[in-house]
């Protein structure tokens, strides 16, 4: 019988007899549909460009140029119409090709059977979308509610369409949300007490500035193309100083460099300002016109601080502090830049708001050039569209429940009446990014269903029930600002997206179809749109104004890429602050309302423990942001491996010679890596950067615990975590 | 008279980057392990006071190239304006031209069983394009220098880790870091 | 192996190979049954030329008792190895063999593209699924096998395309497959390869 089957076959008969032989039925797999005769319009060669926007949790957030031919990416590079990043990429941005074209990519909605077995099965999105409606409606059949439906996205593309995800979760009902930053959130709070908010002067204007100082920042490393303003103004005289535990790429770079004891900056600020205020270097009419409470805070100094006592506690030299003291307050303007790694510790706020109150009295707040520069938000005015369907009829519920990003694991764990049963993870790495990932894995465990939508397979996919494959931003179209620059940049859709990849806006979508075919009125998220439209719905008049563009096409049309107007990139030019009395505020109401002192005093930085005397820092990482980018082959073959640094005497008394294997451990966990013997870390600390690395099953946050910063719940909910203030010891392996 | 290019790399500006290694990659769409240009760490205490230093280093378009005499083939060039060019379709992979040069600049792909070098991307020069290195250069601490026509005063020509400079009179120059002023806890 | 140059294969018994490899990179055989698998071993035993080498065999006596537990793991070993959602093991895009980056969608895909186009071809949803997945060039060759008008252009597409890297291809399946029914293909393709490039080339099979 086949070999009658065989005489008389052709192609689709044969592959007919075999369907029969092997039991397949019609349409029996997900497979796209094959070979088609040709479309008569092909043309081949054609070369065209678009404009892209780098959506990456970073300064820079660079607009891109990116080439195709006949529908691929042949290479992608900066936009020289952005005067900040001059047409240039970082050496992360770099790599894009790799990122789109990695044969690594996740392709396809698929289903884990055995959460962390490795067992995958293909799933179509229908039926992706269906498993997921199910759950979200059995869920709320049983709970009353889908406050067991947990959302955990932040930052791996802040893209504004991405909203999307937040908006889809708002309009199921009320939901359980992870809150806050592990980012900035203490040093925007203490700038918010200050000033009323976070607000930076444009970096472009490093050139305008006298004197600068990198306040525990690492641009060379963070923000590759405001070293370039840097290093210019540097060459015109410009003195830069860099203050920092570390001598990071940057500081290597600087005229001067202090090394201060980690955790003590608030001191060394205090006694730069104590030295201010005794040689009278102060601003007085500045202080006069524009603050409140000086004198409170003048006595507080008088009283409680001195150089002598500053310089014992930071470990920098009198003579250093009283000198840099004068420099600053005498330059104009003098630029201070604060990174977020400097208050990544439990008295981070209160170590920003003494940095504040030294460029506040000698009146570099509001000038061209100068500034306490740390993060602002002035350009994200959107709609935010996307968020706005609210809840549907009959929600359960009165409001979303928060629970802290910053202590994730334990406080789903925590979580009661309801408890919380699904999760939903997107722009996120919580197993590798969040502290004590044991606890995140605990908290994985309770849940029902576990949705990632991810790029690249990861720690967090590796514990999840569906992954759902996510475009590039080469894929799908948006729109992105910075919270450090000041320009916006369009994301043009270059290519397809490839396999069956879809944007989180079209996630947000198929799943409300899906929802309402289910359960008519369970979702209040539209189920159609074009994205070209979503886009245009984000600018509003006062953005549009702001750069001055008619839309979202028009300024495709026209670069891709704007500058805010002036009006807005000099920080508080016009003097009226945000804070209740529209001052700047030395003595601040609102700090003490958040249980603070009212003043920017010196709080004691957190003590290491005897059985754990060695500080281990996680700064940033110049291949990768977060665990974006360093597992990528053509950065693996730079750096392939992780490492920790350590200093040479530290080494010598621990016996451990360069490339050693190195145990670190405490009481939250251990990890073995090779040792890097180095001068540019201080003997009693040492450090791991932060970032996920292919084949490595370990992160730097295996030893971190998630002790909290002093500050974070007044501007974002929740305080951060002192991921510095780690503690550890080191044995060779 | 001819030109003598060469590349004036400012290791002051260098952050260490290495954006131009991975923009000439993206560029050319080399291979994972090829690099036509090689950021490297120097010593710790190569200015005095230890820092973070790197020097980004591509084919050194020697005056008197040693892989130009070493190649069996003749697959080596000089060009009047003093790029060393190696033409890969003569090239048979014997691999003595990275052996001869003291800075081991062709790299040998084993993909395409031949030998590959740093251009000067000298098809972008013709038609008055930057190379990808310098145009690309975050902190534009490449440059190209014509050395018939300037002798920067700050540039050297020798560097700790940089081979000895009387073999092959390499064109590159640098210009090194200033030790800058350092309080330090220890 | 030595009487290899006197292979003769039936262009019905290529075609059907052709075929069961498109419908395995198709993902039509998960849900095969033991039974089935037990049918299909036997039909290939008709092809001896194929059952009578050594891997070949050994292939087919893995249809002839398929396991419980080799049914169980087969989906997932088969994504392991060709879908993801990790790394995958053995890539089934040619580019990512021939291209010097290991890339997907480069110059080297085009010109898989250009010869489906020739052939007055395209991929249904061109630009968003590599044209050089074994799957698609697995069809491609179903369709110019079909026609004996093009046996000069077929043969042109397995020197230049097919030949070149399906080798290497099923050799990182051998290293990496943990379930005896993705083995058993690896052995099959890499067999069946085999014989077709001393049909096509003549002469002495050329190992690579």
């Amino acid at each position: 019988m086949l070999t009658e089957n065989f005489s008389r076959r052709t192609f689709l008969k044969g592959s007919a007899s075999l369907s029969a032989l092997l039991g397949l039925g019609v349409a029996s797999s997900q497979a796209p549909k094959g070979l088609i005769p040709k479309a008569q319009a092909k043309t081949n060669g054609k070369v065209e460009q678009f404009y892209n926007a780098c959506p990456r949790n970073c300064y820079d957030t660079c607009s891109i140029v990116t080439t195709v031919e006949d529908g691929r990416i042949t290479f992608i590079t900066g936009n020289e119409k952005n005067t900040y990043t001059k047409g240039r990429l970082c050496v992360k941005g770099n790599t894009y090709p790799r990122v789109v074209y990695s044969p690594d990519r996740i392709k396809y909605p698929m289903r884990q059977k055995g959460r962390g077995s490795g067992n995958w099965e293909r799933i179509s999105w229908d039926e992706a979308y269906t498993i997921i409606a199910k759950k979200i409606l059995d869920i709320k059949k049983e709970y009353g509610s889908t406050l067991p439906i947990c959302l955990n996205k932040y930052s791996g593309n802040f893209n504004i369409l991405n909203y999307a995800t937040e908006g889809m979760l708002s309009s199921i009902g009320y939901t359980t949300r992870a809150q806050g930053t592990p980012c900035d959130p203490a040093g925007s709070d203490a700038q918010g007490f200050d000033m009323g908010a976070p607000y930076n002067n444009d970096p472009e204007q490093f050139l305008d500035a006298d004197y600068i100082i990198l306040w525990g920042a690492n641009p060379s490393w963070t923000s590759a193309h405001s070293m370039y303003f840097i290093e210019q103004a540097k060459e015109r005289g410009t003195k830069l100083v860099v203050i920092d535990p570390l001598i990071t790429q940057t500081a290597s770079k600087a005229d001067e460099y202090i090394q201060v004891k980690a955790s003590t900056d608030g001191a060394l600020a205090l006694g730069m300002i104590r030295y201010i205020l005794d040689h009278h270097l102060y601003d007085q009419n500045w202080v006069n016109q524009n603050s409140i409470g000086f004198n409170d805070f003048f006595s507080y100094v008088k009283k409680n601080i001195t150089v002598e006592w500053a310089a014992e506690k930071t470990g920098v030299p009198k003579p250093v502090i009283e000198r840099i003291a004068r420099e600053y307050a005498t330059a104009k303007p003098a630029n201070i830049w604060i990174g977020f790694g400097m208050q990544r510790h439990v008295n981070g706020g209160a170590m920003v708001r003494a940095i504040d109150a030294l460029a506040a009295i000698t009146g570099n707040i509001g000038k061209k050039g100068g500034g306490v520069n740390y993060i602002g938000e002035e350009t994200w005015g959107f709609n935010y569209y996307t968020m706005g369907f609210g809840a549907p009829e009959g929600s359960g519920g009165e409001a979303d429940r928060y629970v802290s990003m910053n202590n994730f694991g334990a406080q789903v764990l925590d979580a009661n009446d309801p408890p919380i049963k699904m999760m939903w993870i997107a722009c996120r790495n919580p197993m590798a990014q969040d502290p004590e990932p044991n606890v995140v894995k605990k908290a994985f465990d309770q849940m029902d269903l576990i949705v990632t939508a991810d790029l690249y397979m990861n720690k967090t996919v590796e514990y999840s029930d569906i992954v759902l494959p996510v475009t590039t931003p080469f894929e799908s179209v948006g729109v992105n600002v910075s919270y450090w620059h000041y320009w916006m940049n369009v994301n043009e859709q270059a290519i397809k997206p490839l396999y069956e990849t879809k944007s989180d806006l079209e996630i947000a979508m198929g799943l409300s179809k899906k929802l309402n075919q289910l359960k008519p009125g369970s979702c209040t998220f539209p189920v159609t749109g074009d994205p070209l439209e979503w886009v245009e719905k984000e600018l509003n008049d006062d953005i549009k104004a702001l750069f001055n563009v008619k839309s979202w096409d028009d300024l495709r049309k026209n670069g891709g890429t704007a500058k805010a107007n002036e009006s807005i990139t000099v920080a508080w030019k016009d003097l009226k602050f945000r804070t209740p009395s529209g001052k700047y505020e030395f003595y601040s109401k609102t700090a003490a309302e958040y249980g603070h002192h009212p003043l920017p005093v010196f709080t004691e930085e957190y003590k290491a423990p005897s059985e754990y005397p060695i500080r281990c820092m996680s700064p940033h990482w110049k291949f990768g942001i977060h665990s974006q980018f360093q597992h990528q082959d053509w950065l693996m073959a730079i750096q392939a491996h992780p490492f920790i640094e350590i200093h040479p005497d530290l080494a010598k008394k621990k016996s451990i010679r360069d490339q050693d294997i190195v145990k670190i451990i405490n009481e939250t966990g251990y990890m073995t890596l090779p040792a890097k013997i180095t001068k540019m870390v201080p003997a009693d600390t040492v450090v791991m950067y932060e970032g996920w690395w292919k084949g490595v099953n370990y992160t730097e946050n295996f030893t971190v615990k998630a002790l909290q910063e002093d500050m974070g719940e007044h501007l974002k909910g929740q305080r951060g975590i002192a991921f510095h203030d780690n503690f550890v010891n080191i044995e060779k392996a | 008279m001819a030109k003598k290019l060469g590349f004036l790399v400012n290791i002051e500006r260098c952050i260490g980057c290495h954006a131009c290694e991975i923009s000439c990659k993206s560029f050319y769409q080399l291979e994972p392990n090829m690099r036509r240009r090689r950021v490297q760490e120097l010593p710790e205490d190569v200015v005095g006071t230890p820092v973070r230093a790197f020097v980004s280093t591509a084919c050194n378009h020697c005056d008197d190239p040693a892989c130009k005499k070493a190649c069996p083939v003749g697959a080596y060039t000089k060009r009047e304006d003093g790029i060393v060019v190696h033409n890969q379709d003569l090239c048979i992979g014997c691999q003595m031209c990275g052996k001869a040069c003291p800075y081991s600049v062709p790299m040998f792909n084993p993909v395409k069983k031949k030998m590959d070098k740093c251009s000067m991307c000298y098809d972008r020069l013709d038609i008055g394009q930057l190379p990808i290195c310098v145009e690309k250069c975050p902190l534009e601490a490449i440059q190209i220098v014509d050395y018939n026509e300037v002798q920067p005063s700050n540039a050297v020509r020798e560097i700790p880790t940089f081979a000895d400079t009387s073999i092959t009179h390499p064109t590159t120059h640098f210009i090194l870091p200033k030790p800058g002023k350092q309080s330090r806890r220890f | 192996m030595n009487k290899l140059s006197a292979i003769h294969m039936e262009q019905e018994d290529r075609l059907l190979l052709y075929q069961l490899f498109w419908h395995y990179y198709h993902g039509d055989l998960i849900k095969v049954t033991a039974i089935d698998w037990a049918n299909l071993g036997e039909l290939l035993r008709t092809i001896t030329v194929l059952s009578e080498s050594e891997l070949g065999n050994q292939a087919i006596c893995i249809f002839d008792e398929v396991s419980e537990e080799s049914l169980q793991t087969f989906g997932f070993d088969y994504n392991r190895l060709f879908v993801g959602p990790n790394r995958l093991l053995a890539s089934p895009y040619e580019s990512t063999y021939s291209n010097v980056e290991g890339n997907i969608m480069q110059q080297e895909t085009i010109k898989v593209r250009n010869f489906y186009h020739y052939e007055g071809l395209q991929v249904a949803e061109e630009g968003q699924f590599p044209d050089d997945h074994i799957q698609y060039e697995l069809e491609f060759i179903c369709y110019l096998l079909n026609q004996n008008e093009k046996e000069s252009d077929l043969n042109l597409f397995l020197e230049n395309h097919f030949f070149k890297w399906v080798n290497k291809h099923c050799e990182r399946v051998e290293e990496h497959s943990q379930n005896r029914l993705t083995l058993a293909f690896a052995y099959l393709l890499k067999e069946f390869l085999q014989l077709e490039k001393i049909i096509i080339e003549g002469g002495e099979p050329n190992v690579n």
